[in-house]
């Protein structure tokens, strides 16, 4: 398998190959598609109509409405368009950590990939923003297969070497994500705030329609050292040396807390919040992720 | 602190060992990068000081864990202070046991011994029926006697040994004394004893005094306790009639709050005889010699003794053939000698009767005399060791040219032929005596100056140096001898320097006993010259033979002229010789003087020989006793008599130890000691290796004293024969015989009566009690066990510990969701 395909698991790809992923929301997009569009023009679904006003296209008079009432009246239908994705991919220090097979970064990563890959083949434009402290890796939205190469190819070179900082990341994306679309949040939220995720709540009211995968590694959830370990930060400088065992309740109030805060301001955005072990087989993950989507958006 | 085992109470270090392994673990952290570090961070601040208290509270509880269970084990003795603190006591039995030979006095339901036993284990088992707690403390005599080999090698008295094992016995640790140390009794008593009961008494005269000053020693260190002390003993006369020091070691044991319980084993006075001793008479020890054994033998009982028959045996070890008998008294040859009859035998009478045995060949031979059952089984046997030469020799210093003198004795101690005396002499003069090694000399058993003027300052050295080492030497005066030879050779013979040849003695004083002062001649025409000139014999072992004749074997001997001697004295003003006599204040004794009450013979101690001194010479000009039969008895006797001393012992104390040397060039280092390990005739081997002693030697070792089996605590203390069998180069096995006989003291068996015995030990409150009789309950009973209080205390430290540990986090959780963090679905 090349490098490039590293996080491209077959068996991931396997098990989400008959879903559709579908917008939670209309989204803009400039490619007919299976996506709603927010927008109304040339399409075969006819929607409703509104009084022509100074400028309106009139190729889009409904010239039968006139005859028969002698109003301006145009035309407006619902129109497909294809998914604008971002991919928001947290490349910070504390994503290397994992004991297990994959780390916090080889497991977003691979769960970014499956999803860029899944949009692609449905003709979607997909993004990907790789951050720390600031966006280090910008891809525009585009489709076809360079697209998905090019995915690729960020997600393996890069290095995990900063601290986060979600704030300025949001500040950033804000600013270059002027349409609207799927934001999706790779991110174990480590080094962040709960002001840091008022960022998501901009996204939200700019119209693009969010997603957080929160990764977390099993240890970070269960801790389960018992020896006298010396703990070394890896985003947090210092260490403590300990027995694990006398601060295990501690340490699991916290990051109980930690998660609850999270998920609780995700929710307060509605954002769709998804917390997930990275010792939970990916494809599992998109799975139950994708299944979710769908069912709610049958409900709509 | 004190514990039953003391060697244990080094396993409190291991109290260190839960901060070492928590020193350890410190240098020992494992290094983990960690990303979540704000969440530990966060538990630590909020738990730091939580944390480092349950930390140290769980390691001082487990250090307080491994401190109890170490107490436990160790068994803790001396701690009941600190539980009677919290209102509780125990009742500690300390019960001394008296092991010694007369408590193995048979009755109809076993010894004395036995009976004490289960006298001791009633009360115990009665203690016990009344509730709380008791410990107990057994000690043997024998054992807190115990007699440390230099002592016991040195001393012959028995009573001497135990003096001397008194004053050593406070420096030897009560662990290794005690069979049985503080322990808790939880059932019936019986097995308590099962091990100690096996064992039974030993052949042994022990006194309690080192077991009293034990215990003294003990409930010194202990507090807390309630001690009771059981006397377990036959309170024999011997002992108990006068028992001034062992009243004030009781007072000593009652002014610490002791209670004193004296358990009488004893029955009523029954009838014992006892074999006192049996030695041979101070001859030669030579094969094919007769040698004349005496064997004494003591009514101990209430009752005169009719006809009572003693058999005597004789194991002749000359065959190379021989091996050991394990079931047998020894593994020689035995031969039945005729049995001795004593006809009447009154109550504490002692009878000394002789008996003659002959060994064709040389070798360590053993004769056993021995007695049907009665009440003390230890000592109706007796046996002695007959070391016997082929043959030995004998110097006779002779400086006349036809060496008359020296023909006489030849002719009376070796006259050739098929006479056998056991004598090989040689006649030397006096130059020899100057010119020999000490070495030399010591090879003949004994020394005959018999004619010589003048003596050379070397030779009286060498003279000095052989009789204080054990030898023996006859000297009489030349058949020439003028007033100035009796001066010269005075002045010779005294000098009284303590400068030896080798250096290897240092006794001082003259060797000549007397003064020969001038050459006196009785003339024959005087009225008195018959009564003057005959010879008067003393009781000296060396006329012994001579005496309570009806007609004296030395009526016809006449002595016409004799050397007149003074006593020696420091300011040499001497008394006249007329004055020594068998209370003379020198040190000879009278062996024989003359009608005229002129000393003939005398006998000199000198070291650790003798020196015997003729006043009349060898020579018929001097006297006719040279052609009188009766000299050849006497110079016989003389002979041996002299050469006894250098003799090896015939028979040891029980607790001697065995000591052998022996020429590396002949044997092999490797030595199979046989001894006897019971009553029964049981006896087993034990291979001894030999130690190298200088000068191509080798020396073997063995004491009985040390334990045989140690799982067991047997020793071996019983009267037996002991067999050291050597591996010789040349001929086989040899065998080497050492016998140990039961101290005749121990069959003194009258008892003090109950009433006597608590009058002599008044103003002591001291509880009698008849063995047989112990059925009153035990009134001292208090109180709950140490031990217990050590159990509860673990497990309340174990559940301390648990509970902290857990509190710690120290346990991790069954299931990991009760504990870990959810992962919403």
């Amino acid at each position: 398998m090349p490098a490039s395909k590293k996080y491209l698991l077959p068996e991931a790809i396997a098990a989400i190959g008959s879903l559709e992923l579908r917008a939670q929301r209309i989204v803009n997009g400039f490619l007919s598609g299976m996506h709603r569009s927010p927008y109304f023009g040339q399409s075969v679904e006819f929607v409703q109509h509104r009084e022509y006003v100074a400028g309106d296209d009139l190729r889009h008079i409904d010239w039968k409405v006139w005859g028969r009432q002698d109003r301006l009246y145009i035309k407006q239908y619902e129109e497909d368009t294809n998914l604008r994705c971002s991919i928001l991919l947290d490349a910070s220090s504390s994503m290397e950590y994992g004991r297990g097979p994959l780390s916090k970064y080889d497991y977003a990563a691979t769960v970014a990939a499956c999803l860029a890959y899944l949009a692609l083949k449905q003709q979607d434009a997909v993004g990907l923003s790789v951050f720390d402290d600031r966006v280090r890796i910008r891809l525009p939205w585009r489709s076809g297969r360079k697209q998905a190469q090019s995915i690729y190819e960020s997600l393996v070179q890069q290095k995990l070497t900063d601290r986060t900082n979600l704030a300025q990341v949001f500040k950033d994306v804000q600013q270059s994500f002027p349409k609207r679309g799927l934001v999706v949040l790779l991110t174990d939220f480590l080094g962040s705030d709960a002001q840091s995720l008022r960022g998501l709540a901009s996204l939200r009211r700019a119209g693009h329609d969010c997603i957080v995968f929160h990764i977390m590694d099993d240890d970070e959830l269960d801790f389960p050292f018992n020896d006298p370990t010396r703990f070394e930060g890896i985003e947090f400088s210092g260490s403590l040396a300990c027995n694990p065992r006398a601060l295990r309740e501690g340490y699991l109030e916290s990051v109980q807390k930690f998660l609850e805060t999270t998920r609780r301001s995700c929710a307060a955005y509605e954002v769709d919040y998804h917390l997930v072990r990275t010792s939970h087989p990916v494809e599992a993950t998109l799975t139950a992720f994708l299944a979710a989507r769908m069912a709610h958006l049958r409900k709509r | 602190m004190q514990f039953v085992f003391q060697s244990l109470a080094w396993g409190f270090l291991l109290v260190l060992l839960p901060l070492l392994i928590h020193l350890i673990n410190m240098l020992r952290y494992r290094r983990q990068r960690w990303a979540a570090m704000q969440f530990l961070l966060e538990s630590y601040r909020r738990n730091k000081r939580w944390v480092w208290l349950k930390q140290a509270l769980l390691l001082l509880t487990r250090m307080a864990v491994l401190a109890v269970l170490v107490a436990m084990l160790a068994q803790w003795v001396s701690g009941a202070r600190l539980l009677s603190l919290l209102g509780q006591t125990v009742t500690h039995h300390y019960i001394l046991l008296d092991d010694s030979m007369s408590m193995g006095q048979t009755l109809p339901d076993g010894t004395l011994y036995q009976r004490g036993l289960r006298s001791v284990s009633n009360l115990l088992d009665r203690s016990l029926q009344d509730g709380g707690a008791h410990q107990v403390t057994v000690i043997r005599f024998s054992r807190a006697a115990k007699i440390p080999s230099s002592l016991s090698t040195a001393s012959s008295d028995s009573s001497g040994s135990t003096a001397a094992i008194n004053a050593k016995s406070n420096s030897i640790n009560a662990d290794e004394i005690a069979d049985v140390m503080s322990r808790s009794i939880l059932g019936k008593s019986d097995n308590l004893f099962n091990s100690i009961q096996t064992q039974g008494t030993v052949d042994l005269d022990v006194s309690g005094q080192p077991a009293y000053e034990l215990v003294q020693s003990l409930l010194t260190n202990a507090g807390g306790e309630t001690p009771i002390v059981y006397l377990v003993s036959d309170f024999r006369q011997k002992e108990w009639k006068q028992p001034a020091s062992i009243k004030a070691s009781l007072q000593s044991l009652e002014n610490l709050d002791a209670k004193i319980e004296l358990v009488d084993c004893s029955s009523q006075n029954i009838e014992n005889v006892t074999l006192i001793s049996l030695e041979p008479d101070q001859e030669v020890l030579a094969a094919g010699v007769p040698v004349i054994l005496r064997l004494a033998i003591k009514n101990q009982g209430a009752n005169p003794l009719r006809n009572l028959t003693v058999r005597t045996t004789a194991y002749d070890f000359s065959s190379t053939q021989l091996n050991i008998a394990f079931d047998q008294y020894s593994s020689g040859v035995p031969n039945e000698l005729p049995s001795i009859v004593i006809e009447n035998l009154e109550p504490g009478e002692t009878v000394t009767r002789g008996f003659q045995v002959v060994f064709p060949q040389s070798g360590s031979h053993v004769v056993s005399a021995s007695l049907g059952d009665d009440a003390l089984q230890a000592d109706n046997r007796i046996a002695c060791v007959l070391n016997l030469v082929e043959s030995q020799r004998l110097l006779i210093v002779d400086d006349s040219a036809n060496r008359t003198a020296a023909q006489y004795v030849r002719a009376a101690v070796d006259p050739g032929g098929k006479i056998k005396t056991g004598w090989q002499v040689q006649v030397e003069s006096s130059a020899f005596l100057r010119d020999s090694q000490s070495q030399t000399l010591n090879g003949f058993a004994s020394i005959f100056v018999v004619e010589t003027n003048s003596l050379d300052e070397r030779a009286v050295r060498n003279l000095r140096e052989y009789v204080s080492q054990g030898g023996g030497v006859a000297f009489f005066p030349g058949q020439g001898w003028t007033d100035a030879d009796a001066a010269r050779i005075t002045s010779q013979l005294s000098q009284s320097d303590s400068n030896s040849v080798s250096g290897q003695y240092n006794v001082k004083g003259a060797l000549l006993p007397i003064q020969f002062t001038k050459v006196t001649k009785i003339e024959s025409d005087s009225t008195a010259a018959d009564i003057q000139q005959s010879v008067v014999p003393e009781n000296h072992p060396v006329f012994a033979p001579l005496m309570n004749m009806a007609a004296s074997p030395l009526q016809f001997v006449r002595v016409n002229k004799y050397v007149s001697v003074l006593a020696q004295s420091e300011n040499s003003t001497g008394t006249d010789s007329q004055t020594i006599s068998a209370n003379s204040p020198i040190p000879a004794r009278l062996m024989a003087a003359l009608g005229n009450q002129a000393p003939l013979m005398l006998d000199h101690q000198f070291g650790d020989g003798r020196f015997v001194v003729g006043t009349s010479a060898i020579n018929p000009t001097w006297s006719n006793w040279p052609q009188d039969p009766s000299f050849v008895v006497v110079m016989l006797k003389l002979a041996g008599y002299l050469a006894s001393f250098r003799a090896t012992a015939t028979s040891q104390n029980v607790a001697d130890v065995v000591r052998y040397s022996f020429s590396a060039q002949d044997f092999l280092p490797d030595a199979e000691m046989v001894y006897s390990v019971g009553r029964e005739m049981t006896r087993q081997s034990l291979q001894v290796p030999a130690k190298p002693l200088g000068n191509r030697q080798l020396e073997v070792t063995w004491d009985p004293n040390r334990s045989i089996d140690a799982a067991a605590q047997q020793r071996s203390l019983f009267a037996s024969t002991r067999e050291l069998w050597l591996s010789s180069l040349s001929k086989g096995r040899q065998v080497t015989n050492f016998v140990a006989n039961a101290p005749a003291r121990e069959g003194e068996l009258q008892r003090v009566e109950k009433s006597d015995l608590l009058a002599s030990l008044r103003p002591l409150n001291v509880r009698y009690r008849s063995a047989e009789n112990t059925a009153d309950a035990n009134p001292f009973s208090t109180a709950s066990t140490q031990q217990n209080w050590l159990l509860g205390l673990l497990i309340l430290l174990l559940l301390v510990e648990q509970m902290i540990a857990y509190l710690a986090s120290y346990h991790l959780p069954k299931t990991k969701a009760s504990k870990t963090v959810g992962v919403p679905g």
